[in-house]
């Protein structure tokens, strides 16, 4: 007879016993319940937000970093300002690029147009796309990765004012977006998008992927780069050499504030601190959601090896009882082992209730994504563990009763 | 059946050492049917947690069916225990979240019974006490002289050699006492020896042998089989 036919042969009577006495049984069940809907729902938004940390932005995060330029000087020259600041930036050694843009990925702020693939689109034609107003260099700087077409030339940028119409712009697009707009292979190069106001950009490239600038945006991967950027909220992109970024960073703060005091540099960042700044929440609400796994755990845990003990005490001219009558040792840890078993296992089948109730609830309200059902029955082994573990130590302990209980008064 | 010779038992705690057994010497013969009386304190439990290899001795030797049982594991103890031995405690000890069904059950599921044969030994047994119809019952709903006949179902489900009793009768009235001790004498006579524990001098006459303890030691023999043979003649 192998171990598992043991358990199932003493799991009738330990089970029917059960059901007579079962108030203590009953809490630690609803216990497990609780613990097997928190931990598998907890568990299912920590991966969630893990997941959603480990999408590539598409830029090259580790060497780039990033400032706003705020022009207050009267009449101050804007266009000329840019064009010094970024040369004078591109010459700097360990400079790899710089950029002007209005945003990037990761930043939390930006802006989004709708755009259509063809003239006089209906509504629903339309479809949203992260609107990046950007130079000749903002590929690079970014390190994004061009799959069709070309990059900007030089004699295709323009500085814009931001209430200006686009100027003979055109655009590059991300695969995701040109696969959205020109289904269904996204051959997008050499075609026309049309903005609101009807103008036509011609399309000339293609990138493999540039996230737009909110980490929560449904539709985040599609983004389109425009050849206008603009002269006012202009932010400066740095690409540095590998290893350069440290060095780099507060170099490029004293050149830029000493070249010209026209204009203000503000909020220097590197692309690391803002991704972690970004998904700072996420990653506090997946250590609060561990510390609450911990926790619950650690008292469900408790409260089984508080059961059993309590149960050792209560039963322990029972335990001489069935020693007298044949038990071995080993015989005494298995009940406790199979009685806690069927407590989990009576806990899990709530529990997996539970569990999607919770999930149900959490959707609507929190607009979370729902539970996938693979969590419930790795929670349930991870319930059976904790059931097992938690009981040896007083199941032990019982099964070193002496048999001689059975005739001594205790 | 059991031979003690020489038997010598002390309990330690930090304060005193009690010698419940000195010098405890026995025989019991296959069949027999003995009583052992003495005041309290005497030893008689600590005598058939030994004999019943419920506790270990300290000194002497003891032969459980020509078996030197001094040195067995654990496990070994329990087995025996489980296939030679039955036991009737003085409270019933039936395990009051389980059925009458599923006391008797209790020690034929450590022996690794199959369904059926557990099945046809736990019937016959309760058959034999007279409560097959209360199988279902707890055993809260029974009388006390109905637990210990369950008691007694249980220990004689596994069919074992020899049975000890400790004031089996103890907790019973009169009536209920007498009815117990008709069923272990019906049991001896189908061959089970008994060693009962009693401080009832009335019941202690209708064995065999009576055995009575002092201070840790046997004090007096009486054989009452003459006696009982006559007696039985007598009814004839
Ligand atoms: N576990 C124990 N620890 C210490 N002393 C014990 C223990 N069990 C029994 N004794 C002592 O051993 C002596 C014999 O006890 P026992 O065999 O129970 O007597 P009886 O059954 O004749 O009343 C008593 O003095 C009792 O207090
Ligand atoms: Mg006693």
């Amino acid at each position: 007879m192998n171990l598992f036919q043991k358990l199932a042969l003493d799991a009738g009577p330990i089970l029917r016993a059960l059901t007579r006495s079962r108030a203590g049984a009953v809490l630690i069940a609803l216990q497990c319940a609780i613990t097997l809907a928190i931990i598998t729902n907890a568990i299912f938004i920590i991966q969630d937000r893990l997941k959603k940390m480990a999408r590539p932005s598409g830029v090259d995060v580790e060497n780039v970093f990033s400032m706003s330029v705020i022009p207050f000087a009267p009449n101050f020259d804007t266009k000329g300002s840019i064009e010094a600041d970024l040369r004078a930036l591109r010459a700097l050694p360990g400079v790899v690029d710089a950029a002007v843009v209005n945003s990037f990925p990761l930043l939390q702020s930006g802006g989004s147009s709708m755009y259509a693939a063809k003239p006089g689109a209906k509504g629903e034609e339309y479809v949203g796309a992260a609107r990046y107003e950007v130079d000749a260099h903002t590929l690079n700087t970014l390190g994004l990765k061009l799959i069709a077409g070309r990059d900007f030339r030089e004699d295709e940028i323009r500085g814009r004012e931001i209430n200006s119409q686009y100027e003979n712009p055109v655009a590059i697009l991300t695969k995701a977006y040109a696969e959205k707009m020109f289904p269904p292979d996204g051959n997008a190069v050499g075609k026309t998008l049309y903005d609101g106001n009807q103008v036509a950009i011609p399309i000339v490239g293609v990138v493999e992927r540039a996230q737009a600038p909110w980490i929560s945006w449904g539709e985040l991967e599609y983004s389109a780069f425009f050849s206008n950027y603009r002269l006012s909220f202009a932010r400066y992109i740095v690409r540095a050499a590998p290893g350069e970024r440290d060095r780099l960073m507060p170099q490029v703060e004293k050149l830029l504030s000493e070249s010209n005091s026209g204009r203000l540099i503000e909020s220097m960042k590197s692309q690391t601190d803002i991704e972690a700044r970004t998904y700072g929440e996420y990653r506090a609400m997946a250590i609060i959601l561990v510390s609450v796994i911990v926790l619950i755990v650690i008292i469900t845990g408790l409260g089984i090896v508080g059961l059993a003990s309590f149960n050792v005490n209560a039963r322990k001219k029972q335990i001489g009882t069935r020693r007298a009558l044949g038990a071995q040792k080993g015989d005494i840890v298995r009940y406790f082992l199979v009685e806690s078993w069927l407590i989990t296992t009576a806990g899990a089948v709530i529990g997996a209730g539970l569990s999607f109730g919770l999930s149900y609830w959490m959707v609507n309200t929190f607009d979370l994504p729902p539970l996938d059902w693979h969590y419930i029955p790795v929670g349930v082994c991870f319930l059976w563990v904790l059931g097992l573990v938690a009981v040896l130590v007083p199941a032990r302990r019982a099964s070193q009763l002496a048999p001689a209980l059975a005739t001594r008064s205790v | 059946m059991l031979q003690m010779t020489h038997i010598s038992k002390v309990f330690r705690t930090d304060l005193v050492q009690t010698h419940a057994l000195r010098d405890f010497s026995l025989n019991v013969k296959e069949g027999e049917f003995v009583a052992v009386t003495g005041p309290s304190g005497s030893g008689k439990t600590t005598f058939l947690n030994i004999a019943g290899l419920l506790e270990t001795f300290d000194t002497g030797t003891y032969l459980l069916d020509g078996k030197d049982v001094s040195h067995l594991s654990d496990d070994s103890r329990s087995r025996l225990r489980n296939e030679k031995i039955g036991f009737i405690f003085q409270g019933f000890n039936l395990i009051p979240d389980l059925s009458v069904f599923d006391n008797v059950d209790v020690p034929l599921r450590y022996r690794g019974f199959d369904g059926k044969e557990r099945r046809r030994r736990i019937e016959g047994a309760l058959e034999q006490v007279g409560l097959a119809s209360r199988a279902k019952h707890l055993p809260s709903q029974l009388s006390g002289g109905q637990q210990q006949r369950v008691a007694i179902a249980r220990a004689l489900a596994g069919t074992p050699r020899i049975l000890f009793a400790d004031e089996p009768t103890g907790n019973l009235d009169s009536l209920m006492a007498r009815q117990v001790l008709e069923m272990l004498e019906e049991i001896n006579s189908s061959g089970t020896t008994i060693v009962m524990v009693t401080h009832d001098p009335e019941l202690a006459r209708r064995a065999h042998r009576n055995i009575h303890v002092m201070d840790g030691q046997v004090s007096d023999f009486t054989d009452f089989s003459q006696a009982s043979a006559a007696r039985d003649a007598l009814a004839a």
